[in-house]
């Protein structure tokens, strides 16, 4: 029932990827993007990381997907279509994207039947390394879970001890206080961004047809 | 439902997402391709945080979704940041074309 559900909401996140990807209406591409975040956040909450389903619904869907449909909306008319690629590029994209695929199928199937991936023998180099060792200990303490999760046995992470894990010092604190910098910079960068722009073409276009309008006017 | 599982979706969205960063000449068409290359990683975060990794390693669920909420941040960050250039860039030039976009070319 479970993979059934699972191999259904694949071929429908896959099916509006492909649409996203292929639309040559522009607002139509940007809905079907937004069905690929909405499949995703329900992928993730079948893996049972409900925190990262809402956070990707309410930040991905609630904050960038509407920043994305404005975007369409005041760059491009609804009905417009975007020219196709050319064969050629196509046939490139199609290539490389082949390639790709085909190198991480391969990847993904290794590591699904537990084959070590590299590694080895990275451990056995390590041994005599002091400052390998002294990294392999630094990450070891990052990666010792702080609050024990309440099931043990399975692995899924409470709200609870998501929280105290973002807010320890041995946990993620530094870079939870450094993404709240990240955001304001580029709050501040995309205001003064779009506002510059904006700014220097209406001075350098509308200022132009004033002062031509006015001249107009004297002669 | 599997690593493996997982893991072929994801690589099969990252593909695709690549193949539409190659193909498309609208600025916002190629940034929303980004956008599914990003959910592929994430969606491979996750997976691993659930059924762990090689060598029966098992997974930390909480790193994995944690590492998941910075990178949507970060995502969130940067379209903020792209989609204001789109914005600045079509009131300047009226169209969207990567290939005319060579402004900081020497």
């Amino acid at each position: 029932m479970r993979d059934s559900f699972f191999y259904a909401l694949c071929a429908v996140l896959l099916g509006f990827a492909g649409l996203t990807v292929l639309a040559r209406n522009l607002f139509r591409a940007a809905l079907a993007l937004l069905g690929v975040l909405l499949c995703t956040a329900v992928l993730f909450l079948l893996l049972q990381a409900e925190l990262v389903a809402l956070a990707q619904v309410m930040v991905y869907i609630g904050g960038v997907m509407i920043f994305v449909l404005y975007a369409v909306l005041l760059t491009s008319e609804l009905g417009g279509k975007m020219p196709s690629p050319t064969p050629l590029k196509a046939a490139v994209g199609v290539a490389v994207a082949a390639v790709m695929l085909a190198f991480m199928a391969d990847l993904a199937l290794r590591v699904g039947h537990g084959e070590p991936i590299g590694g080895t023998r990275e451990a056995e180099a390590m041994d005599g390394d002091p400052a390998a060792l002294a990294m392999d200990k630094l990450l070891e303490s990052i990666r010792r879970p702080v609050v024990k999760p309440v099931g043990d046995g399975t692995n899924i992470a409470s709200l609870k001890s998501l929280g105290a894990r973002l807010l320890d010092p041995q946990g993620f604190l530094v870079p939870f206080e450094l993404i709240s910098v990240l955001l304001l910079a580029a709050m501040v960068g995309a205001i003064a961004v779009a506002r510059h722009g904006g700014a220097v073409s209406q001075t350098a276009g509308g200022g132009g047809a004033a002062r031509g309008k006015g001249q107009g006017g004297s002669a | 439902m599997s690593l493996t599982g997982c893991l072929l979706l994801s690589a099969a969205l990252f593909a695709i997402g690549a193949y539409g960063l190659m193909t498309r000449r609208n600025m916002i068409a190629a940034l929303m391709s980004m956008e599914l290359m990003v959910n592929a990683a994430l969606i491979n975060f996750i997976a691993f945080a659930r059924f762990g990794g090689a060598q029966g390693r098992s997974g930390d669920a909480e790193a994995g979704s944690l590492f998941v909420l910075f990178s949507i941040a970060v995502t969130a960050a940067e379209m903020a940041l792209a989609l204001a250039i789109v914005i600045a860039v079509h009131r300047q030039r009226k169209h969207l074309d990567i290939r005319d976009l060579d402004g900081l070319h020497g």
